[in-house]
């Protein structure tokens, strides 16, 4: 793991054992291509990753980057092909899932798919209480749901409690989907694009919830999406992907205002925003993502890459390079070495 | 949003303890609204109309036949007579009335046709469930055992076991009937497991049935609260249309004199039809009544099989 | 009802090309009730200009731009208003074509880029079948080699090799998917493009590349296009003019800098705030409270009125006109222009050099 990253580790109040890290994970899957030709996808490629107590990360990326897979590979949903990842300084494997599970949830994309079509409200945010046999069954467990609910905004909770998802709004079912996983008190939530789907006013509606949540009971988030603005808004540190590595690392700050992967720069200089940048030139990369079976050699973006050098189609910068000056900035680019240099 | 006045958390909790149904109370809503669902499909309607007369008929049949079949005064000498006012639908070759068979008869077709479904359905859906949740070795192995009971021909399959437990039947309660119902479970539960094993493999992308894994949940428990609710109702929708098979098999099986001689059933009917040449005869009253039950219960149950399958996809339940 | 007509206001500077005055699209309900989706819209496009259309889901964006192909749903119709379209091939009153006249200006002189049309392409058909097919409908005369040449053009148009043209949709991916569509929709030579969220499926950077694609057409054939999302920041870059829908009505409406900059309508304000944007101020604005109106049970004053957090009594009263302040710029509010500061904008940028 780069030094940057081992960086990232220390937090103010001196806590140092973040809740996760990921060391060098990859996750490959295979797959059968047209002509049925055999094709490894790496989805992952060698992902190193710190999450810190308390804080809000943003996993920032196009589609087919893997900012998904990871979110799932640190709750133990997807076993990585290769790797470590520990949960509070314990590998995986050695871990209690069931634990692991209470203590860190999950807030999936799509409202609509995410819920049962078949439980009711009250039985979908009890369920998480059943599994792990927390609360006494009857006026315990129903108290519990209520108070869940009631945190993220369904009010009246009684209003709510028979009815179907399908009854419900795609708000009300995002909320319903947030309740069930606080209701276990979780310390952290790993939030995968979990208003990309909802519409616009209701989308600050459950983006408050989840602050609100963070600022009350001092949640660890992640937040997973391609709407760097949100990011911006919200996230401590933001990490930018790209074809499943980490291309840029840093606060929040420190990436945005001072990017230093081409890829980072020409994602924000093409964001649509109402202050367009002055410092960055708007660079629309041509082309399009590559497959994640067939990854360039060398550096993956640089056959689309503006700054492209010589070096940078047969050496591949594994670790993110620490950007001179900022503490817990780095990015996996050759530019920045020569300019160290 | 949350800093509005709201009553405080036990309040709703009460309400809801209150309004809430005991696990027979949410049965018996889902029953209710099934129904009033059911009721709104007319051909659901009619088909249900149907079976409830045959239903009836199953049950009450001993004691509205005007004959018993099997006891010796029914023998007559008027063989093959056609319909009268002594016996309504004629005689058969052995001067019985053709009436009580009928009616006697449609509590074994329909009894039979239930069990078998009742059979292939429990087979179905475990195989189906298994191949399709466990995947791997276990799918593999489910699997070619269904292919091998989908591709070998089934009257085959039906006559050959029907011979060889025949014997062992004799000693059986309802004889050579449960020889055809085994049989009949046995050879038909292959299509059901593959319809099941698709819906449970579908289910297992679900995000939803990941956030259960993500809640910490097991694999027993997420077979049992996600999976199994979201496929019962297509066993169920299944179900109905695999009794109206089954009556067919029936009927057919006992045609081809593998059924149980000493019981009447519509298929019992056909072969002594058959066997005592009423056909070339012309005693239509004898063949043609059990042709038209058997066709009459197995459309009807195909009617509200299909209905079911409207009532049981929410999607096409919504109205919006 | 309106105090000077929207039209007048933009009409004097230039040649207009699309003018919807008074335009209600409604459906009836069981009891016969009329329901309108669309309620007293009026706006008017100059040639090559690009128009937004934005709003919450339910707001009768797509109502209003369907309206316009009339391509309505059957249980729509159009209840009240006019639709005009001053095309070089003469005036055409949109609303009082037939079925037959719409099929005529259909794709020659107003075509559409669904949402999701990516999707919309025929799996089993090749690419160029499906575009030879809508040409051949339009240009009966139009002979094979004509097609080709016209495929070839318009795939250069859009930065798609014309050897692709004979591959079949799913040989493409999502993005390219989308510029063939806005191929199909440019294949008769339109004056008017309309995109219903064209790109709210796509990634950032093919978004970036579907509007620079967008624009880069609309130069070289002076397209006039009006854009519906409701992400407000795409509307900032590639819009002249936006107009805010709630309700069914228009909120607001005038140039992007304008409503970016002194937005007059609370709902504009607080849908801004809505979307954070990179540079502006770290944190969620305060989100609308509630849900858009149901149509058939509209309140009785300002639409808005339940959700505003500068409510007062009047706005639960009266009904409501655009009021127009200047330059095209109106708004549906008792209290527009409002005073400096009471709907203060969005910060200023943060970092940026």
């Amino acid at each position: 793991m780069s030094a940057v990253v081992e960086q990232s580790r220390a937090r103010p109040d001196g806590t140092t054992t973040p809740i996760f890290e990921a060391r060098d994970v990859h996750v490959h899957f295979e797959s059968r291509g047209r002509r049925g030709k055999r094709k490894l996808v790496r989805a992952l490629d060698g992902v190193d990753l710190v999450w810190n107590r308390g804080e809000v990360l943003g996993i920032v990326g196009e589609s087919g980057c893997g900012k998904s897979t990871i979110g799932r590979a640190l709750l133990g949903l997807q076993p990585p092909t290769s790797g470590e990842i520990s949960f509070e300084g314990t590998p995986l494997a050695q871990t209690d899932l069931r634990d692991l599970r209470r203590r860190v949830q999950m807030v999936f994309q799509d409202p609509y798919q995410s819920l049962s079509p078949r439980q009711t409200v009250g039985s979908l945010v009890q369920e998480p209480l059943a599994i792990h046999e927390i609360g006494t069954k009857g006026i315990e467990r129903i108290q519990r749901g209520v108070n869940a609910l009631e945190a993220a905004g369904l009010q009246p909770a009684e209003r709510f409690w028979e009815r179907y998802p399908h009854e419900l709004s795609g708000g009300q079912r995002q909320r319903v989907v947030i309740a069930s996983a606080m209701v276990l008190e979780p310390e952290g939530l790993v939030c995968d694009e979990p208003v990309s789907a909802l519409d616009v006013s209701v989308r600050a509606q459950v983006l408050q919830v989840l602050m609100e949540l963070k600022q009350t009971r001092d949640l660890a988030l992640i937040f997973i999406t391609h709407d760097i603005g949100l990011a911006w808004a919200l996230c401590d540190r933001i990490v930018v992907m790209y074809l499943g590595r980490v291309v840029e690392s840093g606060t929040t700050e420190e990436v945005i205002a001072n990017p230093q992967h081409p890829y980072t720069r020409s994602l924000l200089s093409v964001v649509p925003t109402p202050f367009p940048r002055k410092d960055l030139k708007r660079v629309i990369l041509e082309g399009e993502l590559p497959d994640a079976s067939r990854i360039p050699p060398g550096c993956r973006f640089h056959p689309r890459c503006p700054a492209v050098m010589q070096r940078c189609s047969s050496d591949d910068p594994r670790d993110l390079l620490h950007v001179p000056g900022e503490a817990t900035h780095g990015a996996a680019c050759w530019l920045i070495e020569d300019a160290a240099g | 949003m949350s800093a509005t006045a709201t009553p405080p958390p036990q309040q709703s909790t009460t309400a809801i303890l209150s309004g809430s149904k005991g696990l027979f109370g949410r049965l018996s809503t889902t029953a209710n609204r099934s129904f009033k669902l059911l009721v709104r499909s007319k051909s659901g309607l009619i088909g249900l109309g149907i079976l409830s007369v045959f239903t009836l008929i199953a049950i009450i049949g001993p004691w509205i036949a005007p004959q018993d079949p099997n006891a010796s005064t029914s023998f007559s000498d008027q063989i093959l007579a056609p319909p009268s006012s002594e016996y309504l639908l004629g005689t058969d070759d052995n001067g019985r009335d053709v009436l009580s068979q009928l009616i006697l008869g449609t509590r074994i077709s329909m009894l039979v046709g239930f069990a078998a479904a009742i059979v292939s359905a429990v087979i179905g859906s475990i195989v189906g469930i298994s191949a399709g949740y466990f995947g791997g070795w276990t799918d593999r192995i489910l699997t070619a055992i269904d292919d091998w009971f989908l591709v070998i021909p089934f009257l085959p399959l039906a006559i050959v076991l029907a011979t060889l437990l025949g014997d062992a039947a004799n000693s059986l309660p309802l004889g050579r009937v449960f020889i055809l119902i085994l049989v009949i479970g046995l050879t038909g539960w292959a299509g059901t497991s593959r319809i099941i094993r698709s819906q449970v493999l579908s289910l297992k992308q679900r995000v939803f049935v990941e956030r259960a894994r993500a809640l910490g949940s097991t694999t027993p428990w997420i077979i049992r609260k996600q999976i199994l609710p979201n496929v019962l109702p297509l066993i169920f929708a299944n179900t109905v249309l695999i009794i109206a098979i089954s009556i067919l098999t029936e009927s057919t099986l006992s045609f081809l004199g593998l059924g149980d001689p000493s019981r009447a059933s519509w298929g019992q009917m056909l072969n002594a039809a058959n066997d005592s040449g009423a056909m070339a005869q012309g005693a239509w009253w004898f063949f043609v009544p059990p042709g038209v039950c058997i066709v009459l219960v197995v459309i009807a149950f195909t009617m509200v099989g299909y209905a079911i399958e409207e009532i049981v996809n929410p999607k096409l339940r919504e109205r919006r | 009802m309106t105090a000077t007509t929207p039209a007048t206001a933009t009409r004097a500077t230039g040649d207009v090309l699309l003018n919807v005055e008074g335009l209600a699209v409604a459906y009836r309900d069981a009891a016969g009730n009329e329901i309108r989706l669309v309620d007293d819209v009026s706006f008017s496009l100059r040639r090559g200009e690009a128009l937004g259309l934005a709003g919450e889901s339910g707001c009768g964006k797509t109502t209003t731009a369907l309206s316009i192909l009339g391509l309505l749903p059957t249980n729509l119709y159009r209840a009240a208003g006019t639709i005009t379209l001053n095309s070089e091939r003469g005036i055409m009153h949109i609303d009082r074509r037939t079925d037959r006249g719409l099929r005529d200006l259909r794709w020659k002189n107003v075509s559409i880029v669904f949402q999701g049309a990516m999707n919309a392409l025929d799996p089993v058909m090749r690419v160029s079948k499906q575009i030879g097919e809508a040409l051949r409908l339009h240009e009966p005369g139009i002979d094979d080699a004509g097609v080709k040449g016209r495929i070839d053009e318009l795939f250069e148009y859009v930065g798609i090799n014309p050897n692709r043209a004979s591959q079949y949709p799913h040989e493409f991916s999502g993005g390219m998917r989308q510029r063939v569509m806005i191929a199909l929709a440019l294949a008769c030579g339109p004056e008017l493009i309309i995109g219903d969220e064209p790109t709210t499926a796509l990634d950032v950077m093919m978004q970036a590349q579907i509007l620079e694609l967008l624009e880069e057409l609309r130069k070289e054939f002076g397209l006039a296009m009006i854009l519906i999302t409701h992400d407000l920041s795409v509307l900032a870059e590639t819009c002249d003019r936006v107009a805010i829908m709630y309700g069914g009505q228009i909120a607001e409406v005038g140039s992007v800098d304008t409503l970016y900059s002194s937005p007059q309508h609370p709902y504009t304000h607080r849908l801004l705030g809505a979307f954070p944007a990179v540079g502006g101020p770290r944190e969620l604005a305060p989100p609308i409270p509630g849900v858009p109106p149901d149509p058939a049970a509209l309140p009785p004053g300002c639409r808005f009125e339940p959700r505003c957090h500068k409510a007062q009594d009047r706005c639960a009263q009266e009904q409501l006109a655009l009021a127009w302040m200047d330059e095209g710029h109106g708004a549906r509010c008792l209290f527009a222009p409002w005073p400096e500061g009471e709907l203060p904008t969005i910060g200023s940028p943060e970092g940026a050099a």
